[in-house]
């Protein structure tokens, strides 16, 4: 698996990111970067709950009662948190071979329609995820050895694509006014 | 419209999209959903609502929590000097040979892939260690960039490894068994690369010189350092193959033991901020082309395209080994262009029904499945060092700041042609990949 950045080094994947942005990139930055620890810490916390539930269940035959369940709804929120550190970072899989000669101005005009999709597809998760949550909820489904609320599961992924949506979005503009500035060849 | 035809024209739409550098995982959504649109008649409701649950079902799906869980182990793996020690010791027991440091850095690739499932982390930490040890003892810059960009991609082929995980949730195929599977090529692949620079060294001596010999005493120390690396691998592959924990389970485990190695070996604030921020950003990667590609294959799947191709195939009386060399080739130059994931995504949908359509050596259903999955991997992964993309080839050469981009292009192809040369012979003795499944069933 891999990052697909562009095998001509870009001088600009050099620079920090925080030194790439603006104020308001620098805020939604942080943002992204907030989720995205988060999300790792989920995980790792999911993992400490699976090893006591391993344990448990070889040992005294007693598993984290609904360890699966907790897994799955709580995999499904940190992932989604991942997506727009992802995005700003530039960590997206394209293929670049085709486009890598084009002048710098051309990159980042295709980038800007890159990011522009990828802030519509955000944009879309979250409100069908988040329709997807309302439907549960008056459906009332429940989890079937804790009894969660079906619907929490759907509506805690709903901020990881709306800030997705933001990254996608903010990107675009960024990729734009690079395309149209002087400094750019 | 046939179904071949349409499947066509979406795969001619989604290249456009890639062409102009959209997000692999964006443009299978957009041509999975106008896709999906025109096979249910022009109407957007059937796409909207099943839109509701297509992030839920797949990021919250058991199997697939496997990959960040893995992608975590690799990183605290990565982050926590876990590839200096074991190049340490493989260094230890080689460096004195000629060409022995390089044939050291392969080994410890080798051993890295196997508490870590990805390739450029692979290179790009061993290239980290290695490099400058290869520098100091004079080996020329092509041979010591090659083996570490070759040896990179031991990363994916010795699991656990992120595309057979994959595959394994494409096709459903057992997880253990490929792993279990995938363990004698890798360990070839290994020996494959190790030989190659033994026959370079031979036909050149001053490519590689021979280091000094480190005392017995040094080498049991380097060898205690790593043995909870073995430990972890036999845990996670055995725990899973053995049926006492499940994939998710044996990745949590794994995870776990190389957050202990890590921390215990002096990982603090900075290296896990880095494991954090970088598990988040390799599953994004990998999961956004999981949503894009679960959406194109529900319109593939519409379409009728796999089906009437698999049966097309089957109908036309092409030669077996025939379709699957052509299948290898489009793997290969499809590597030319694109990510490795990104390609067993694409492909294994379309190429799967295919493969299990057709007689190989008269292999059971399973069996073919493992043995196409091991070949699928091994020439994805070429993808990575041969030009014009060659991924790995790209980091090494980046850490390598002294070595000119040619010369690693130029030292990666020897080892290119030990790739071909066991893709070929995996192709043609299939018992390679299946020797371990078939002694160990259980």
């Amino acid at each position: 698996m891999t990052t697909m950045h562009p095998p001509v080094p870009d001088e600009e994947l050099e620079v920090p990111l925080e030194a790439r942005f603006g104020p308001y990139g620098r805020m939604l930055l942080a943002v992204c970067k907030a989720a995205a620890v988060t999300g790792s810490l989920i995980f790792t916390a999911l993992v400490l709950m699976s090893i006591i539930s391993i344990t448990g269940r070889k040992i005294w035959s007693a598993p984290v009662p609904g360890d699966v369940e907790l897994l799955q709804m709580c995999a499904a929120f940190a992932a989604a948190n991942f997506f727009a550190y992802c995005h700003l970072n530039r960590g997206d899989v394209k293929v670049d071979f085709f486009t890598d000669q084009l002048p710098l101005r051309a990159v980042h005009s295709l980038d800007a329609i890159g990011s522009l999709l990828i802030g519509l597809f955000g944009a879309l998760i979250a409100w069908r995820t988040g329709a997807g949550a309302g439907m549960l909820q008056s459906a009332g489904e429940t989890s079937m050895i804790l009894g969660l609320p079906l619907w929490i599961g759907e509506a805690l992924m709903v901020p990881g694509f709306v800030l997705l949506a933001a990254a996608g979005f903010y990107s675009c503009v960024w990729h734009i006014r690079r395309a149209v500035s002087r400094g750019i060849q | 419209m046939s179904g071949i035809q349409s499947g066509l024209i979406l795969f001619g739409i989604l290249m456009l999209l890639l062409l102009v550098r959209i997000p692999i995982g964006v443009a299978m959504f957009m041509v999975g959903a106008g896709g999906y649109v025109a096979f249910t008649g022009g109407d957007w409701t059937p796409l909207l609502n099943s839109l509701k649950n297509l992030a839920y079902a797949r990021l919250s799906n058991y199997d697939l929590i496997v990959i960040p869980l893995f992608l975590l182990m690799g990183q605290f793996a990565t982050h926590g000097g876990l590839s200096r020690s074991l190049f340490k010791f493989v260094s230890a027991f080689m460096g004195h040979w000629r060409g022995g440091i390089a044939m050291a850095a392969v080994g410890a690739c080798a051993a890295f892939g196997a508490i870590c499932g990805s390739s450029l982390a692979t290179a790009a930490t061993m290239g980290q260690v290695a490099l400058p040890e290869l520098d100091r003892a004079k080996y020329s810059g092509a041979l010591a960039t090659g083996a570490l960009a070759a040896g990179g991609t031991l990363g994916i082929m010795i699991p656990p490894s992120v595309p057979l995980v994959i595959y394994a949730i494409l096709t459903q195929e057992s997880i253990g068994k490929l792993f279990m599977a995938a363990i004698v090529p890798g360990v070839i692949a290994m020996v494959g690369y190790m030989a190659v620079i033994q026959l370079l060294v031979f036909w050149k001596p001053a490519l590689g010189p021979a280091g000094p010999r480190v005392a017995w005493a040094d080498r049991l120390k380097a060898l205690v350092v790593v043995l909870p690396v073995l430990f972890v691998f036999v845990v996670v592959i055995v725990g899973i193959y053995g049926g006492w924990a499940n994939p998710t389970e044996a990745a949590a485990i794994g995870a776990a033991a190389c957050g202990v190695l890590a921390v215990g070996g002096g990982m603090r604030w900075k290296g896990l901020m880095d494991t954090a921020l970088g598990t988040a950003q390799t599953t994004a990667m990998i999961f956004l082309v999981l949503l894009g590609a679960d959406q194109l294959n529900t319109a593939l799947a519409l379409s009728q395209m796999p089906t009437e191709l698999a049966l097309w195939v089957k109908g036309s009386g092409f030669p077996p080994l025939l379709v699957m060399i052509a299948i290898l080739v489009v793997y290969i130059l499809l590597g030319c262009v694109m990510d490795s994931l990104a390609m067993i995504l694409l492909t294994i949908p379309v190429f799967y029904p295919v493969v299990m359509g057709l007689d190989f050596w008269g292999l059971g259903q399973t069996e073919k499945s493992i043995w196409f999955a091991i070949l699928a991997l091994m020439v994805v992964e070429i993808g990575l060092v041969h030009p014009p993309v060659g991924m790995n080839v790209y980091i090494i050469n980046r850490l390598a700041k002294k070595v000119p981009l040619t010369e690693t292009f130029k030292g990666v192809v020897p080892f290119l042609l030990s790739d071909f040369i066991r893709i070929t012979v995996l192709l043609f003795f299939p018992a390679l990949s299946l020797v371990l499944v078939r002694t160990f069933q259980n």
